[in-house]
């Protein structure tokens, strides 16, 4: 028989799937400092404006923030005169396609995965989709993001106040 | 909101008509009258840089084409077959040696002449075929000033130069900027969609009031996190935009605002301190300047970067940052729904952190995801809502209304809380919308 995943390699992508999933429901529940959390000092979050977008310096990106922006964007939203977010939005993540495509030792992956997310907030429902593209690092034992970026299939299109992360 | 539509009746002095946001009827009218009328900008002469180079534009809702053609000449042509009305164009941007329908071949040089169909004897009609000059239809009337190509849908009118006036200003601070004379469209560009009337959106362009309550949230949290560690400049420039909102009342006042005929106007300045200010001491900034210098001589330089403006606009439509080389286009759709496109120039010669700044001002005030813009959003659909109240009838525009003053060559002066700016815009609305 041809080689099959070691193992190791099984644990590892349980692993990682389990850690995507609990990204997904910090966000879902409403938790978004314990979001923020998820990220290491120096990690970055990237929603590009257009496909294949290969600078955020060069070209405007829906989000491109480091820890402390994402912490104040956080703060934002349950700040009591954030009109946008009142009533509060409510989410739902189901990701998929978890693949692992490069793998560093113990402690640094890269991975890759599709996400539909729900949207509700005041009598509206939106659908977006698109691809998760992940560098992770295991920090005092526990898998960080180091960086996320995520392409919506409709990056540029016209869009509605865009408040929970994806 | 049925009757015939008397629309003096609907601007006073100091107050309008809430029909004038909610009315179907008005839209129609203003699409006509207005954006039939007035120049409308279309294209930026650097996203059309050779032969052939074409891009989709419109006015109110009419699609039309932009393309430079052989000759060099950017044209603005309606982006409609001759035969059964299809676009003939579909693709966003590109470049093209001809247009070729996609519905039954006709097909279309880059300067929008047919230049020939499919099987034409099978169309019978002379009128179908249309002759020599027979061609996709040019726009009535097309200008261009330094670089910003504008259209205009009415055979008569102001010339481009009589139309901008004093309000030309704000274009020709923002090329001024570039150390070798030139500025293009760089750095792609948001849509914002919203469930209300177009005019909310110019009329909170030039509206300094509104952040210290519409922004309270990201206010806080720039404050909040502004005094942290010492952070990278995207950090900082956002947490310092968040909080700028935030100055006083009073120092919003002093920022001032003009009004100029035919709608236009804009507001003073108030990014105040930090790496946001106008003229900020740092050997970045100064080396910039020097540059600029080079160019213009130290004095004009020095005039030209301290002319701390924000918001400028440029009736009915365009609302421009020349600080921050930002633009924004109002595109409206239905009377209670409108799409505002942003986008950024690169200012030519100057150094690569300058425009990584204009990409981060627009995205922290335009990107769909701001944490200012979507609460500006929230408040024009929530203002869209309310009109459909019947009582009051009125919405009131008053602020400070008696204190404009009168400015030499036309146009007022007020301070920067003053609603003189949105007192402006309804005098060209009505000059626009009274004659028929």
């Amino acid at each position: 028989m041809a080689d099959g995943p070691s193992l190791d390699d099984l644990l590892l992508h349980r692993e990682i799937e389990d850690f995507l999933f609990r990204e997904c429901a910090t966000i879902d529940d409403g938790r978004y400092d314990d979001w923020v959390d998820l990220f290491c000092d120096d990690g970055t979050y990237w929603v590009p404006s257009q496909p294949d977008q290969s600078s955020a310096s060069d070209t405007a990106s829906l989000i491109h923030e480091g820890v402390t922006l994402l912490r104040a964007r956080a703060r934002r939203l349950r700040h009591d005169k954030a009109f946008a977010n009142t009533p509060p939005v409510r989410t739902r993540h189901v990701v998929g396609n978890v693949a692992i495509r490069e793998r560093n030792g113990d402690d640094a992956c890269r991975v890759t995965a599709s996400f539909v997310m729900f949207d509700y907030r005041a009598d509206d429902q939106r659908v977006f989709a698109g691809a998760y593209d992940y560098s992770l690092r295991r920090v005092g034992g526990e898998w960080r993001i180091a960086g996320k970026r995520v392409d919506l299939l409709n990056c540029d299109a016209p869009h509605g106040a865009l408040l929970a992360p994806f | 909101m049925a009757g015939p539509i008397s629309v003096e009746s609907l601007v006073e002095p100091g107050r309008v008509h809430r029909r004038v946001y909610a009315d179907p009827d008005i839209f129609e009218m203003e699409m006509e009258r207005i954006f039939g009328r007035a120049w409308i900008f279309v294209a930026h002469e650097s996203q059309l840089r050779r032969p052939g180079d074409f891009l989709r534009a419109g006015i109110g809702r009419e699609p039309l084409l932009v393309v430079r053609g052989e000759d060099n000449e950017i044209r603005v042509m309606r982006n409609r077959c001759l035969h059964r009305g299809m676009l003939v164009c579909i693709a966003g941007r590109g470049n093209v040696e001809r247009f070729a329908c996609p519905y039954h071949g006709w097909v279309y040089g880059r300067d929008g002449r047919l230049l020939g169909v499919p099987q034409p004897d099978g169309y019978t009609s002379p009128r179908a075929l249309g002759g020599a000059d027979a061609g996709l239809a040019p726009v009535p009337r097309t200008g261009s000033y330094r670089g910003f190509v504008f259209a205009s849908l009415a055979e008569d009118g102001p010339d481009l130069g009589s139309f901008l006036g004093p309000a030309a200003k704000a274009l020709d601070n923002l090329v001024d900027r570039a150390p070798d004379g030139e500025i293009e469209l760089a750095g792609g560009g948001f849509r914002q969609d919203y469930k209300g009337n177009w005019k909310l959106h110019i009329e909170n362009a030039n509206d300094l009031v509104h952040p210290t309550f519409v922004h309270e949230s990201s206010i806080g949290v720039g404050r909040d996190f502004e005094r942290g560690a010492a952070e990278d400049p995207a950090t900082q420039q956002a947490l310092q935009m968040y909080a700028a909102n935030g100055i006083p009342l009073s120092a919003m006042s002093e920022a001032g605002t003009r009004g100029f005929p035919r709608g236009h106007s804009h507001i003073g300045g108030f990014y105040e301190s930090g790496m946001i200010s106008a003229m900020p001491d740092t050997p970045e900034f100064n080396a910039y300047r020097e540059l600029l210098a080079a160019r213009l001589g130290a004095e004009r330089a020095d005039a030209v970067l301290g002319w701390d403006t924000y918001n400028h606009l440029i009736y009915p439509n365009l609302v421009l940052n020349p600080r921050f080389q930002s633009m924004r286009v109002v595109e409206p759709v239905a009377v209670d729904r409108t799409i505002a496109h942003s986008f950024c120039f690169r200012l030519k010669g100057a150094p690569q952190w300058l425009y990584e700044s204009a990409v981060r001002f627009l995205t922290t005030l335009n990107s769909p995801a701001s944490l200012i813009a979507t609460d500006d959003l929230e408040i024009y659909t929530g203002c869209q809502t309310g009109f459909a109240a019947a009582e009051p009838e009125w919405i009131d525009l008053g602020r400070e209304e008696g204190r404009d003053r009168p400015l030499d060559g036309g146009g007022y002066a007020g301070s920067g809380t003053s609603e003189l700016p949105i007192r402006t815009q309804y005098r060209a609305w009505l000059d626009y919308m009274r004659s028929g």
